[in-house]
Parts: structure tokens; sequence; C-alpha cells
């Protein structure tokens, strides 16, 4: 068990590294043509890059169109955020200050990860515009799967000494027993699931928000601002 | 070892921003909410992230990890056929892309897979084929003569100057379909005593935006080059334009296929007409007590930014009270005439065409004003036959009327 619990970890490692680079790669391949949303703003104006960094934060966009989904999905990001804070005190020692701080934050946000992720199945279902992709429903599942459990070894206690020599043994290759109880082999499987399957949206979705806003700034150069040879970019020549 | 035969990617039309937005998307589906088609017919099969998610799965078979590692997938015909029906459904009314929690340019990035529909012998569809013959063959999509163009609707007084620094196209559906649109625009532009240029007849061409539209780019290059040099040798320094999806396609798209920054600039009717009120040169002679309510054009809010202009010409007319529809500005609903699909989806567009009469005629709306020659077509079209009647009047028209 010890062994094969390695090995996927190893996998899902190299499987999620194997996704990311074949997507980066196809990206970088692709011509550079002109073209697509046409004119937007030279360069990275700082309303753009401030108002960029306002849409990725706070899902500004998110809260116009449904602000219950708004309310699960921003909760779940945070909430996820501060669960995987807290949970890097297995695979670092000493555990440096700033992680010890995030213990209590991180503890709370553990509570509040089942819940946001049924308010987010909620708000998709009872909305009128019923959109349901598998794929979506399915990794809403996965991950309030993962949640319930992580949370359920609160209560069912774990051995977290055990935890923290097993997850470091994975960093530094020298396996380790995973601790007694089918909860943490079943937490850890299903995380180790997850890794290679992470939306791509993740890293695509703040860039996006970015070139929106320099693309509603570009706009008033289209028809409005427009003056020969200033205040608005054509992008590379193909 | 044989050499892995190259797979046939389905990104070759794309670019490198739109594949990012391809990713981005989340499937959230609140888009479907603003989606004219979803409205008239409650198909989640053909809506916007339904067609992000089947692009992705062709992108995915033939270039994904599993396709890199053991060679391309099979794509099904019959899939790639849905797709291509729900993607050439759509009117490109972009308001998805507008509400989208990403931000995704769906405007663009239709026409876009469109193109690489189009480039794999699945598009365009119905007599959308036939559109670039039209074009070579009179210059424009309808099919019409060259020399109807500009008659009989193109006022006899009014002088048109060998060169000037002010230029105004026409435009193809204006010319043929909504000539009281176009006849207002030179009437207009003829009381602010602005001396204006036009190309002949047989020169001013299509402005391109039928065949970037249905994905069939070959001759766009060629007919952006020849209206751009020719407004370029009669001295225009500002070319006018009243229908939104050739303004759009000229500020937007013209650079790109002309290759460098055009020497003149786009402006919409409305941004002269609102200029010349606010310097006197125009003013209505004549009151209007009438309650007029104004449909943003798609391609006018969404694609260019031009909403206050208008209503800045239709406030100036004394007497007016001026409502608004529900969705307006920015997220203006679609009226159904966009996309090229207002043809070929007839019923579609007819439904949305009569949405929007329907809640014109539920604001008690004594007239309705539009901006662009597709609208009123498909908008007067829908009315025929229809129980709820509004009086549908161009914007221009209307206000060539009253300056008189």
């Amino acid at each position: 068990m010890n062994m094969f619990l390695f090995l996927c970890a190893y996998a899902a490692y190299a499987l999620f590294w194997g996704r990311l680079a074949i997507s980066v790669f196809s990206w970088w391949r692709m011509e550079n043509r002109l073209g697509g949303n046409g004119l937007s703003a030279r360069g990275l104006p700082c309303s753009v890059c401030a108002g960029g960094a306002v849409d990725v934060l706070t899902f500004r966009r998110l809260l116009v169109a449904n602000g219950w989904l708004w309310i699960g999905s921003w909760t779940f990001h945070l909430s996820f955020f501060l669960v995987v804070l807290r949970h890097l005190r297995f695979a670092m020692e000493p555990v440096p200050g700033f992680i010890r701080v995030m213990q209590v934050p991180g503890l709370a946000a553990g509570y509040l990860l089942p819940v946001s992720v049924a308010v987010i199945a909620a708000a998709r279902f009872a909305g009128k515009e019923q959109y349901v992709s598998w794929k979506n429903m399915l990794l809403i599942f996965h991950v309030f799967a993962i949640a319930v459990t992580g949370l359920l070894m609160r209560f069912f206690r774990t051995d977290l000494v055990g935890a923290k020599k097993f997850v470091l043994g994975i960093f530094s290759f020298t396996p380790a027993a995973p601790p007694d109880g089918y909860l943490f082999i079943i937490h850890f499987s299903l995380v180790l699931l997850l890794v290679p399957f992470l939306p791509s949206h993740i890293l695509a979705a703040p860039l996006v928000m970015f070139d929106a806003r320099r693309r509603e700034k570009g706009l008033a150069a289209v028809m409005h601002e427009y003056q020969a040879g200033r205040g608005w970019d054509l992008g590379k020549k193909a | 070892m044989a050499k892995k035969p190259e797979a046939d990617i389905f990104t070759r039309e794309l670019t490198p921003q739109q594949l990012l937005e391809l990713d981005a998307c989340t499937m959230c589906g609140q888009c479907l909410k603003y989606c004219p088609v979803q409205d008239v017919t409650g198909r989640p099969s053909i809506s916007p992230p339904e067609k992000i998610r089947m692009f992705r799965e062709f992108i995915k078979a033939t270039g994904g990890l599993k396709s890199r590692l053991f060679g391309p997938g099979k794509v099904d015909r019959r899939l790639l056929e849905d797709f291509t029906r729900a993607v050439f459904e759509c009117t490109t009314c972009g308001n998805c892309g507008q509400n989208c929690t990403v931000g995704i340019f769906t405007q663009r990035l239709w026409p876009a897979l469109r193109k690489e529909m189009v480039r794999r012998g699945l598009g365009p569809i119905g007599p959308q084929v036939e559109i670039p013959d039209k074009i070579l063959r009179t210059g424009n999509p309808y099919d019409k003569p060259a020399s109807e163009r500009f008659s009989p609707w193109f006022p006899e007084q009014i002088r048109i100057e060998d060169k000037a620094e002010t230029g105004y196209y026409a435009g193809c559906t204006g010319a043929y379909e909504a000539t009281p649109m176009v006849r207002g625009d030179v009437l207009v532009l003829a009381a602010a005593g602005e001396p204006f240029t036009m190309l002949p007849a047989g020169d001013e061409v299509c402005c391109g935006f039928p065949l970037f539209i249905t994905g069939q780019h070959d001759m766009l290059e060629d007919l952006t080059k020849r209206l751009v040099n020719a407004y370029r040798d009669k001295g225009v320094k500002t070319l006018l334009c009243s229908c939104p999806c050739c303004v759009s396609i000229m500020a937007r798209d013209w650079p790109i296929f002309y290759g460098d920054r055009l020497p003149f600039r786009i402006r919409h009717i409305t941004q002269f007409a609102a200029e010349a009120i606010s310097k006197g040169r125009l003013r209505p002679k004549r009151d209007l007590r009438e309650k007029l309510i104004y449909h943003d054009p798609c391609y006018l809010s969404r694609g260019v930014g031009i909403i206050e202009e208008p209503r800045t010409v239709l406030r100036s007319i004394p007497g007016v009270e001026l409502l608004e529809f529900e969705m307006h500005g920015l997220n203006s609903r679609c009226c159904g005439a966009g996309g090229a699909a207002r043809k070929i989806f007839h019923e579609n567009a007819i439904a949305m065409g009569r949405l929007t009469i329907d809640e014109a005629v539920e604001k008690h709306a004594d007239r309705l004003i539009l901006s662009c020659p597709a609208c009123y077509a498909k908008v007067n079209e829908a009315m025929e036959g229809y129980d709820k009647q509004v009086v549908i009047t161009d914007i221009m028209e209307l206000f060539s009327n009253l300056i008189k």
C-alpha cells in the first residue's frame, strides 16, 4: 500500500506537469497572428493592472452575474487557499511562522469549504440558466468529497505525526507508512486524483480577465480617442 | 519507425488570446441568461458554454496529451456538424461575452471558430456559401446591380465632392435593404453643411463584414486595401458610416487586414450628428411629442462603444420622451438580425425581433428607433402579420425629417 500510494503521488505530479507543459507548448507554438480582439490598450496601463487585479481577487464579473454563485465561489476559493496554506505544515519541517499563524483561519476555512461547495451546486441548479456540464458537476462533487473527508478527520482522529512523516517521505523519496485509518487514505487518494485534473481555467481565467480590461480600455480608442499613431496597439505582426 | 502523421489541429485559425479564452471558460453557465438564441429556442445544446466545451474536445482529440503520446484521435463527423450548426446559429451579438464572468470576447471568438469550420469544409451554411461569388460579381452580398446601389434613394439635390476630408460609406445593407436610413444620413450631412465625398457605386464595394462573420476570409485583404486606398486617394480623413457592422469591422479589423493603421479615422454617423448638434450646426426645427424607445445595435454598443451619441441626438429633439429597454447599452438584447444568420435561421430572427417589438409596445413607446440596417430590415419583417405593432424609424431618417 505504501509504495502504491507513493507511486500514485509521483504519477499525479507528473501528469499535472505534463498536462500543463502540453498546454503551454501548444499555446507557445501557435501562430502569433493578428486579429482576434483587434485593438486593445497598449501594454498594461496602471488602470488596467489595478482593474484586472480587482476582477481577479474579488471575482467582480461573477458578482455582477450572479450574487449567490459569487458568494459560494469566492468563499470556496478563499477557503481552499487557506486550507492548502494550513496543510503546508505537513510538508515543511520546521514549520515556518506564517504557516503557524494560518492554523486557526485555516481551520475555520475547513468548515466553510464544504458549505461553500454546496452553495455553488445549489446556485447552479437553482438558476434559470440550466447549463450543467457533467465534468463541471463531477469536479464540484469531487472537491466536496475532499472537503468532507478532511473535515471528518477532525472528528475521527488521525495520527497527525504519522501523516506528516508520510508526506515528508514523498518529498524526500524515503517511503514511510501512511497513518492508520481509511479516512486518510480516501482523503489523500481523492487529492491525488484532483491534482492532474485541476481545471486549466485557474491559470487562463486571470489572464483573460486582465485582457478584458485592456480591451475595454482600448474600446475608447477605437471610436473616440483615435489619433493616428497613438493610444492603441495593433498587436504583433504575424 | 514510421513518422506519425501531423495532426490537423483545431487551433489553426485562433489567436493565442482566443486559445486562452477557450481554456478560461469555467462552464458557469451565467451567459445563458443573456443569449438571445437561448431566449427563443431554449436549447442548451447550442449555448455558449456548450460551443466552447465541444470545441475544447476537438482540440483535445487532436492536440491534447493523449493525442501527442498515442497519435491524434478521430473526431466524430456528426459532432463536428452539430458544432458547426450551433456556431452558425449564433447571432454573434456578443452579449454572452459582455457578461462573461471571466471576460471572454465572444464577438470575435465565434467568427474565429466559424473560420475553422469553413477551413474544414463544414461551413458556411446554406446561401452563405454564395456570398464571396456575389461580392465578386456585384460588389455586394445581395447580388444586386452596382448601378442600383445609390439609386433611387440618393437625394438629387445633394452634391458629392470629388475629394473631401469627410467620406461617407453607405454600406450594402443600408443601400439595398434599408434605404430610408442611408437617405437620412446624407440629408443630415448636407443639412450640417459638411462637404463630403463618396466612392462611385461600382467602387463602393462590400466592407467585408459578411465574409468575416461567415469565416470566409480569403477576399478580405483585397477588399480592405481597395477601399482604404480609394478613400485615401480622395483625401478622406474621417470616414462616416451608419451600419454598425461596417463600423465595427472598419474600426477593429480593417487595420489588421490593411496591415497598418488606417490613413483616416472611422466615425459613426451619430457621432458626427451629436458633434454637429453640440456646435450648433444642426438643430431640429420641429417638435416631436412622442415616446421614443431606442434599440442599441449589438455591433454599435458592444462592438465599438457608441452608446451616448444616439441618445444625444434623440434628446436634442424638443418634446421627445426617451424610453429605455430593460437591457440596453452594453447589455442590449439582440434583435435577431445579426451573425449572417437572419435569412438561414429565419424563425429565430423573427422570434427575436418580435421580443423587441413586444417590449417596445409594453413600454407604450410611440416609436421604436433603430440604428442598424440589418435590424431595420429584420424587425420590420418580424412585424408583418404580428398582432403587436409599433412604428419603426431609423434614427437618421427621423432626425433628417425634423431638421428640414
